[in-house]
């Protein structure tokens, strides 16, 4: 079986990359996946951390998965709507155009 | 499994799809007023709680909710700032172009994620209520879908949101991995041992980064001006008051409920923390002319002055964050509803705008002054108060921690600075020059008995504050401290 | 009726008139006036009848009523009641009501005067409540409470701009010294446990180290309190602004109320001050000299009759923190006590010339004024010895008990004498010039020449205030304070007594010569004519304005520039510059572009791993 600190290693990977996307791109959309894949990387420890705990019969680190999933969703959901209705006014998602409120 | 137990978030949400479908009856005109059945449902929901006792900690669904003195305290303090902000949203009501039973709904669904919140005894309950908060709390900051200034708003706390959840699930899986638990009874249990392992620390840093960013705590902070700004008057208000107040249960039932062995080590940190915050705010105040912008800085400042009662790490210290929360709630309404009534129709929220307000409604213009002395911490008002316990449990303190003395100096330095902004918004107030409107302003009476309601507390609590505090002592009991 | 109820009455009241002034008569200009004069009239009234039944001591009542318990903390509402607290109960009531009447006339065409009154009875309220406080908490409340009331009639013109920026200075500078004030309350209920004077007093007795290496600081950090309330050096720059309020506000700010409120608290806490182990006394009496010097040399310079007065309210007030300094504070109390009744009259009579100048305050375009206000002058004049220390006028005796107190051997020195003597010859002087042009000589300017008496309900309270400012020192004052305070030191009082009257003489002398012939021609002609006539005397003008007055006028000068610039201007531009500094530079920070934000955001986590890991 893969050893648990090779989960980690890629669950750490893939936050890296999440985290990279989400602060290099400039489209919403591209921000918002990297976000995702950020969330994904902790669901990947939770369900690695789970499966070689001393007790995986309890269902903790899987219950968190579930309801991380969902709560992804309804984020990624919300998200979308709000980045279309930006889209109509701006005619553009470029998250650098987003800056008159400052100072 | 205790479904009684919760009762009171239950009829919250009960009550927000009820409004929800009634909403679907409800002829167009009338639908604003369906905010006064909502204020009304709350409002009940807040008389029954004043009827729960909780005398020993009863728990439920597998531990992770639990019901005690200090969760309760935060339940109250959540109602009645909703009911107070949907009064506030009926008035705002027509500058929202559709969907404004939905506005009502969601305030009370974020209503219902505070409560779990405050009740929040294990990581997982922590996650899913801050996620109903903060989602919810998305789609309230950008329902001026017409305004630019909303959208933008909702799409910078969105984003920002976003990064700071996945820190924060990503905090918790590590903590997990590590104690092999999420509940904090468990957890503290298990805290000494882990607390050698570096990866345990670096999950629970990551955890308090995301609710460093819910407090907007230094160097979190930075989303919070601009999505006050930005957002619909009584979603920052709600904002400011609960979503701010949610963060702080959360913070302290982790700090000194889950790993009070690990906490007392991260003293400095927090006391740096606290002051660069109170700075922070402060510092960006004072050049501010938009109203909202003005007060998303001040709240800065206050979040940074409540994290000296998380840094003092005695009981002094949470029950004073507890009745710095109460008296922070009734100002604070009292200047958003003020606001949402005065700029109907101004764009960009001037400082101007309130110019000249003692002669069109003599009532606002003394709420808002009276929000803006008491934030000042002048007594008699409430904030003076809130101030002077805070100071209190920091100079206990420094009997063993010299550097508390410092904090405490720069504490003071922010409330002297932060006299230059609120005295500026209490001259604008009484200064008429220069103001193009001076017409009457009709304030409509359900908005008349809530400002009362404020300025009354506002005296109260600081005339005689012991109530407030002994109950505050009560409640954080629960805490270990 | 009990007793005990009666200084009850006499506190609240003035916030009952407040209340019922701002809910039921903002319409009514009279009703309003009196509301608010009836109640510090009743309240003085009440004042002498519970003294008179219940006389002024040995009694140490405390009349308390639970207020706040907060889980260890107790704090009660209680009210103090001993000699010092009983007198200024009296000079707040009394003075501060013969003010009030006044301000009937004074404000007679404003149509701001309810407000006014408000603002008069607020301020009165939170006086009182300094004065009666039996505990620290109480005592700030109250405080923080003058301090707001303050600024509402500071800025009762708020529509001027100058107004409302001297109101937003004085309310600033004063909350700089009350969170000082703050953090020594705090410090001493960390160390004591307690709020209540007496109980610390007594377990100061019990304990005298019970503060510790602490003593200092907590003594210095209360006295905090007393420089911004009592406009010491280096935060006295707030009073001279606060002219800008209406006149009988400077009057009461000036004489019976705000600023005696500083020199009161430090009285009132002087066991503390006097704690073993404390060196908070030295500093505080040199604070109190270079206020008294400073201010004074100042207001040679002045020719705004308000400032004049300020500046030399600000003095009087370095004497009385010298002499608390000097461990004297019974002369403190007393110098406070008839300074309140004749600083007060001067106020109340530079207002009344004023009034009858149409607000001309510049000295230089009144004069003549003598003949035209009789009853303004007189009791002006009285006022003015009473000031200067001329025998037997109260401020002879209380300003001779502080010079001799200078000199005790225990706590004074030569050279804080010679501080005393120096502020008592320029008193002398600036007073003597102020009287010699405004009331002598021709009228300068139309106004003057067309002057009027004021009408009876200004020139009565002048002469109710009269009487205490000339037989003050017949009235056992010093021996009431003595009883609580320790009677003050009975040696050097000849020496005092002698350098005073001296002092006076020679500076009068000068005055005359320079200003008496000054203000009827203009002054080279003067001198021109002079040379003529007696060139002896010449030889001697010559060589005054040559060593004496060109020294004064350099040092007055610098004076005003060290105030202007370096105070003002480095201290609380200063401060203010730099904190808006920093926050037009943090303004850059917000750039308002989300992914700068999401950078920082994710630069603080590593930073914060970085650091704690």
């Amino acid at each position: 079986m893969t050893p648990l600190h090779q989960y980690l290693f890629l669950s750490a990977l893939l936050f890296g990359v999440g985290l990279a996307g989400a602060l290099t791109r400039r489209n919403a959309i591209i921000v918002l996946i990297g976000i995702e894949l950020m969330l994904n990387a902790a669901n990947l420890n939770f369900i690695a951390f789970w499966r070689f705990s001393r007790h995986p019969e309890l269902a903790t680190g899987l219950m968190f998965v579930l309801f991380s999933i969902g709560i992804a969703a309804a984020e990624a959901a919300v998200g979308l709507a709000l980045i279309i209705a930006i889209y109509r006014h701006y005619r553009t998602a470029n998250l650098d155009q987003f800056d008159s409120m400052k100072g | 499994m205790n479904l009684s137990l919760s009762i009171l978030e239950f009829a919250v949400i009960g009550a927000g799809l009820a409004i929800l479908l009634a909403d679907l009856w409800t002829p167009v005109p009338q639908k604003r007023n369906l905010g006064y059945a909502a204020a009304a449902a709350v409002g009940l929901i807040f008389l029954a709680s004043m009827l729960m006792q909780a005398a020993a900690p009863a728990y439920a669904f597998e531990k992770m909710y639990v019901l005690d003195g200090l969760a309760l305290f935060f339940k109250r303090f959540f109602l009645f700032a909703a009911v107070i902000v949907l009064v506030m949203s009926v008035e705002f009501a027509d500058r929202i172009e559709a969907g404004i039973a939905e506005y009502y709904a969601l305030i009370m669904f974020a209503l219902a994620g505070m409560m779990f919140a405050a009740s929040a005894n294990d990581f997982i309950l922590v996650f899913v209520s801050l996620e109903l908060i903060t989602v919810t709390f998305y789609v309230l900051t950008s329902f001026q879908r017409g305004r630019l200034h909303s959208l933008e708003a909702g799409v910078k706390y969105l984003i920002l949101g976003a990064l700071a959840s996945a820190f924060l699930v990503y905090g918790i899986a590590l903590v997990f991995g590590v104690a092999n638990t999420t509940n904090f009874g468990e957890l503290m249990g298990s805290a000494r041992v882990a607390s050698a392992r570096p990866v345990f620390l670096l999950g629970l840093l990551l955890v308090l980064v995301g609710l460093g960013f819910k407090i907007a705590a230094f160097p979190f902070q930075i989303w919070a001006p601009d999505v006050y700004q930005g957002s619909p008057a009584p979603t920052t208000a709600f904002l400011a008051v609960g979503s701010k107040a949610a963060g702080f249960i959360l913070l302290l039932r982790v700090l000194f409920s889950a790993v009070p062995e690990i906490t007392v080590n991260w003293t400095k940190l927090l006391m740096v923390i606290a002051g660069m915050t109170i700075l922070y705010g402060n510092l960006c105040a004072i050049p501010q002319r938009n109203l909202k912008r003005l007060l998303g800085y001040s709240s800065i400042a206050h979040a940074g002055y409540m994290l000296l009662g998380v840094a003092a790490m005695n009981s002094a210290g949470s029950s004073a964050i507890l009745y710095y929360l109460g008296a922070y709630l009734f100002t604070v309404l009292a200047a958003f509803t003020v606001i949402c009534v005065v700029m109907r129709g101004v764009e960009g929220d001037d400082i101007s705008a309130v110019a000249g307000l003692h002669q069109r409604s003599p009532l606002l213009a003394a709420s808002l002054s009276l929000a803006m002395v008491s934030l000042a911490g002048i007594p008699p008002l409430a904030g003076f108060f809130g101030k002077f316990l805070l100071l209190k449990a920091v100079v206990e303190k420094g009997a063993t921690q010299p550097g508390c003395y410092w904090l405490i100096a720069v504490a003071i330095l922010g409330v002297v600075i932060s006299l230059y902004y609120y005295l500026g918004v209490v001259r604008a107030i009484y200064w008429s020059k220069g103001s193009a409107e001076l017409s009457d302003i009709k304030v409509s009476w359900p908005i008349q008995v809530s400002l009362y309601a404020c300025i009354a507390a506002m005296f109260y609590l600081g005339l005689f504050p012991d109530r407030l505090v002994n109950i505050a002592m009560e409640a954080v009991k629960a805490l270990k401290l | 009726m009990k007793l005990e109820i009666i200084p009850w009455i006499i506190l609240f009241l003035p916030m009952l008139a407040a209340a019922g002034i701002t809910l039921f008569t903002l319409k009514s200009r009279d009703q309003s006036a009196r509301l608010s004069i009836g109640a510090i009239v009743l309240g003085f009234v009440l004042s002498v009848f519970f003294i008179a039944v219940n006389g002024w001591g040995p009694l140490k009542m405390e009349s308390v009523a639970s207020w706040l318990e907060v889980g260890p903390l107790q704090v009660d509402f209680g009210l103090r009641l001993d000699p010092l607290s009983l007198l200024m109960l009296l000079i707040v009531t009394g003075v501060g009501g013969a003010i009030h009447i006044y301000s009937y006339g004074y404000m007679h065409d404003d149509p701001g005067a309810p407000r006014y009154f408000a603002g008069l009875s607020l301020f009165t309220f939170s006086m009182l409540g300094i004065v009666l406080a039996n505990n620290f908490l109480q005592m700030f409340i109250f405080w923080e409470l003058v301090g707001l009331s303050s600024y509402l009639l500071i800025g009762f013109w708020f529509e001027r701009p100058s107004a409302a920026d001297a109101s937003k200075k004085a309310f600033l500078t004063n909350r700089l010294g009350d969170f000082g004030f703050l953090l020594g309350i705090l410090l001493i209920w960390d160390t004591f446990g307690a709020l209540n004077f007496s109980a610390i007093q007594v377990e100061l007795i019990r304990n005298p180290q019970a503060l510790g290496a602490l003593a200092t600081v907590v003594g210095l950090l209360v006295f905090c309190g007393a420089m911004g309330k009592s406009a010491q050096f280096p935060l006295h720059v707030w009073l001279p602004d606060a002219m800008e309020g209406p006149t009988p506000v400077s009057a009461l700010i000036h004489a019976a109320t705000m600023v005696a409120a500083g020199v009161y608290m430090l009285c009132r806490v002087f066991f503390l001050l006097d704690a073993s182990g404390s060196n908070a006394l030295e500093v505080i009496a040199w604070i109190g000299g270079i206020t008294a010097l400073l201010a004074a040399l100042i207001a040679v310079q002045q020719n705004d009759i308000k400032r004049i007065l300020a500046y030399s309210t600000l003095s009087q007030l370095g004497y009385m923190v010298l002499a608390v300094g000097v461990a004297s504070p019974t002369p403190a109390m007393y110098h406070l006590t008839t300074h309140a009744f004749f600083k007060a009259l001067l106020f109340l009579g530079a207002g009344s010339v004023i009034h009858a100048l149409h607000h001309e305050q510049d000295i230089w375009k009144m004069g003549a004024l003598k003949n035209k206000m009789p009853v303004t002058f007189w009791t002006f004049l009285l006022a003015t010895l009473a000031l200067c220390g001329v025998p037997p006028l109260s401020g002879f005796f209380s300003k001779d008990e502080i010079i001799a107190a200078a000199l005790n051997p225990e706590h004074g020195s030569v050279w804080l004498f010679l501080l005393t003597v120096g502020v008592a010859l320029l008193t002398t002087f600036y007073m003597a010039r102020l009287v010699l042009v405004a009331f002598f000589g021709s009228a300068k300017s139309h106004e003057a020449g067309h002057a009027h008496e004021s009408p009876k309900v200004m020139t009565v309270p002048l002469l109710a205030l009269a009487l205490p400012s000339a037989a003050g020192g017949f009235l056992g004052i010093a021996h009431l304070y003595g009883k609580q305070l320790g009677q003050a030191h009975a040696d050097y009082h000849v020496l005092a007594m002698a350098v005073s009257v001296g002092a006076v003489i020679f500076s009068f002398a000068f005055a005359w010569g320079l200003y008496w012939n000054a203000e009827r021609d203009p002054l080279p002609e003067k001198i021109g004519a002079l040379a003529r006539a007696m060139r002896d005397r010449f030889y001697f003008d010559e060589l005054y304005e040559a060593t004496v007055i060109k020294l004064q006028e350099i040092a007055a000068a610098m004076a005003d520039w060290f105030d202007q610039w370096i105070i003002a201007g480095l201290a609380v531009r200063g401060i203010h510059g730099t904190t808006e500094l920093f926050g037009r530079a943090l303004r850059l920070v917000q750039t308002g572009n989300l992914q700068t934000y999401a950078f920082l955001f994710v630069l603080s986590v590593a930073l914060l791993l970085f650091f704690v890991l």
